[in-house]
């Protein structure tokens, strides 16, 4: 099943995968990753470290392993602050459409 | 403009001997068009990058523009906030850009074909609106990318200069070819993606110069300078200019400066922002378009090498020569 829906909870999100619609396209800048909506036109700047979680989520298999792999990454950083901020990225960038969740 | 109840058919088979290349497109046309120069192998083996120009009268062209569907889709101010041009669009008729004192032009969907109905206009005035509008537009339309710069050559590879509209981007140029650099393109550069690497094609050959720029227009007559026309502080002037197509290898971002700053050249990080909004016909917004132009801005980025060049009022000699010396040295690395 697949949504947009913002208000996914926690544990849904973190077992769910995420793809890039057809319509959205992003790029990585020097300072920044810069994500296109071509259905919009409009553009969506992410700091590096979304940048990262974006190239992340598009990679793995869930939202949950993208999180233990970006845990590992940033393992200078709270696990809880690193699922915290992932849990918010996905939820912002499904509101946005920039996303789409598709639970298992 | 209205369609009439007998839309005309329009002459498509109208001799146009008038021929050459500019912003990565062959150019035919019906009348004698200011700076259309020689054209690089690349653009002449293009079958396909060609526009065809002519004049009609306005009743031709108003016949062939519909009354209905159409919407404004761009509208281009002067600094002074008048209106310089408004652009519209139906889907089949292509786009009508209307521009005070500069006529009606009609661009066909494919930009393959642009019409003016220019009646009683001064030659000098409608042609400096094809050049500024409907040019850039066909271009747009057949897949080549339009920044807001300036571009010379410096040791075979193209130096660009991207700022907004009054930042120096042709007194810059003016200067770095009076230092020996060779002219090739004013206020526009055509960007185009050649087996993933970006590639640069020549502009039409007219230089708008203004006050700052007014002393180097003695010396820029070595490089085959014909005045065009002078008017309110702005001398436009045809150059010739190099007809290649050629790498893209610096790009300098101006920034206005307070006059007692120092002209300086240093380096940039990528702003893609900044270059998506240097980036000409915004108006045309199909997604194919956008995910072109993001592309392009994309490789821009990662294949040029982008300065901030700092232009204190008055300063254009000083940042020439800290320009030509600076990409002198980055064309040898």
């Amino acid at each position: 099943m697949t949504t947009n829906n913002a208000e996914l909870p926690r544990e849904r999100m973190f077992s769910a995968a995420v793809r890039l619609p057809q319509h959205v396209v992003f790029r990585e800048f020097p300072a920044e990753t810069v994500v296109l909506n071509l259905d919009t036109g409009k553009y969506h700047s992410l700091n590096p470290v979304g940048g990262r979680f974006l190239q992340m989520l598009e990679r793995t298999a869930s939202v949950g392993e993208g999180l233990g792999r970006l845990q590992d990454e940033f393992a200078e950083q709270d696990p809880a602050e690193v699922e915290a901020a992932l849990y918010e990225f996905c939820v912002d960038l499904a509101a946005r459409g920039l996303i789409e969740v598709e639970e298992s | 403009m209205r369609a009439a109840t007998s839309p005309a058919a329009a002459a498509h088979d109208a001799p146009a001997p008038f021929t050459g290349c500019a912003l990565g497109m062959q150019i035919a046309a019906t009348f004698a068009l200011a700076g259309l120069g020689g054209c690089s192998q690349s653009v002449r083996e293009r079958d396909d990058r060609v526009v065809r120009m002519r004049t009609i009268p306005s009743a031709d062209l108003a016949s062939l523009w519909p009354a209905a569907q159409t919407r404004e889709v761009g509208r281009v101010l002067t600094l002074a906030g008048e209106t310089a041009a408004i652009t519209e669009h139906h889907a089949e008729a292509g786009y009508l850009i209307t521009v005070p004192g500069g006529g009606h032009h009609l661009v066909d969907p494919d930009g393959r074909s642009i019409r003016s109905a220019v009646d009683g206009i001064p030659p000098a005035w409608w042609q400096a609106a094809v050049a500024a509008h409907c040019l850039p537009l066909a271009a747009t339309l057949q897949g080549i990318e339009l920044f807001h710069a300036s571009a010379v050559v410096i040791a075979g590879q193209v130096v660009g200069l991207m700022g907004g509209p009054a930042t120096g981007k042709s007194t810059l140029a003016a200067r770095l070819i009076q230092l020996g650099a060779r002219f090739f393109a004013d206020d526009m550069i055509a960007l185009e993606m050649q087996r993933r690497r970006l590639v640069v094609h020549a502009g039409l050959g007219v230089v708008r110069l203004g006050p700052f720029a007014q002393t180097a227009v003695p010396s820029l007559a070595a490089q085959g300078l014909r005045t065009l026309r002078e008017g309110d502080g702005r001398t436009v002037v045809e150059l010739n200019r190099d007809v290649a197509t050629l790498p893209l290898r610096s790009l300098y971002m101006l920034r206005p400066a307070p006059r007692d700053a120092d002209a300086a050249v240093t380096t940039e990080i990528p702003d893609p922002l900044r270059l998506l909004s240097s980036t000409c016909n915004l108006s045309v917004r199909e997604p194919e378009r956008l995910r072109r132009q993001f592309e392009t801005v994309s490789l821009l980025g990662s294949q040029a090498r982008i300065f901030n060049a700092r232009l204190p009022i008055g300063g254009d000699r000083e940042l020439a020569r800290a320009i030509f010396e600076h990409a002198a040295c980055e064309v040898l690395r």
